[in-house]
């Protein structure tokens, strides 16, 4: 009478990767393999985030505050970029803390958890410039770039079930 | 003959007037607006809007789907510090923000 994980699964088809209880936490079900890979990509963007507005990558994370008024958004970003690099630094954080633990978290870590996820999602878009019309199911497997597509797909999925538990839906 | 001093009206009034002009002039305000992207979740940028202005759902549904539809919206205005603010945490939330003053 083991556990042949289908419960697992039905559950997870039921309750979605994130649940948010009646005590008003949350839970996050995934996998080892799928919170070992997370925690890798959020390493791989600090990473990034160590280079800062310079990388084209990172263009959609540091975005232009004054898009009409080049001076105002010079003096903005002297001021605001770093703050930004560590308020990211620290969602960052954040995520590491809930990715590591099965425990029930709060919603202002679901939040930073989120918050994650989409930055990733903004990275990974730009390297593969994805635009309104792209569908991703129909990406080839012999797609020089459909593990990044599948990562794609697979981020907005997760990204949907925590908005959704943090919305209460 | 007494001193006597200068009718209000003669004196204070030009400087009362010009003190108005300066510090009571409403200034234009500056606005806030989020651009689409064809990133960004649709429940995700709501979410935000919820989160950070304290907007009902079908308000910040109604303001995410003037972004989607019409390719920006107004999200909020105020004093350009105001603003200023509004646009930062919005960024951190990965949103495409700027801010502009009212023409």
């Amino acid at each position: 009478m083991g556990n042949d994980g289908t419960g697992i699964m039905r559950r997870r088809r039921e309750e979605g990767p994130v649940h948010r209880s009646v005590d008003g936490t949350f839970s996050i079900n995934l996998e080892d393999h799928e919170r070992h890979a997370l925690l890798n990509f959020v390493d791989q963007l600090q990473a990034l985030l160590a280079d800062g507005p310079k990388n084209e990558d990172l263009t959609r994370l540091f975005p232009v505050a004054y898009n009409a008024n080049p001076d105002l958004n010079a003096e903005y970003q002297k001021y605001m970029a770093d703050e930004l690099a560590q308020s990211r630094a620290a969602s960052i954080e954040t995520v590491r803390t809930v990715l590591s633990s099965d425990s029930p978290i709060s919603e202002q870590q679901a939040m930073a958890f989120a918050s994650v996820l989409n930055s990733l999602r903004l990275v990974l878009g730009s390297v593969l410039d994805v635009s309104e019309s792209d569908d991703f199911d129909q990406i080839e497997e012999d797609d020089p770039q459909f593990d990044q597509w599948q990562l794609y797909g697979y981020l907005g999925w997760l990204l949907e079930w925590t908005v959704s538990a943090i919305s209460g839906e | 003959m007494p001193v006597t001093t200068p009718p209000f009206s003669q004196v204070a009034q030009p400087d009362l007037a010009e003190q108005v002009d300066e510090s009571v002039e409403p200034q234009k305000p500056w606005l806030v607006l989020v651009w689409n992207d064809p990133i960004n979740l649709m429940s995700y940028v709501s979410l935000i809007f919820q989160k950070l202005f304290g907007y009902s759902k079908e308000k910040a549904d109604a303001l995410m789907m003037d972004v989607h539809e019409k390719g920006r919206a107004v999200v909020s205005s105020g004093t350009r510090e105001r603003a200023e603010l509004d646009v930062f945490r919005l960024h951190e939330h990965g949103l495409w923000a700027t801010m502009e003053q009212e023409s």
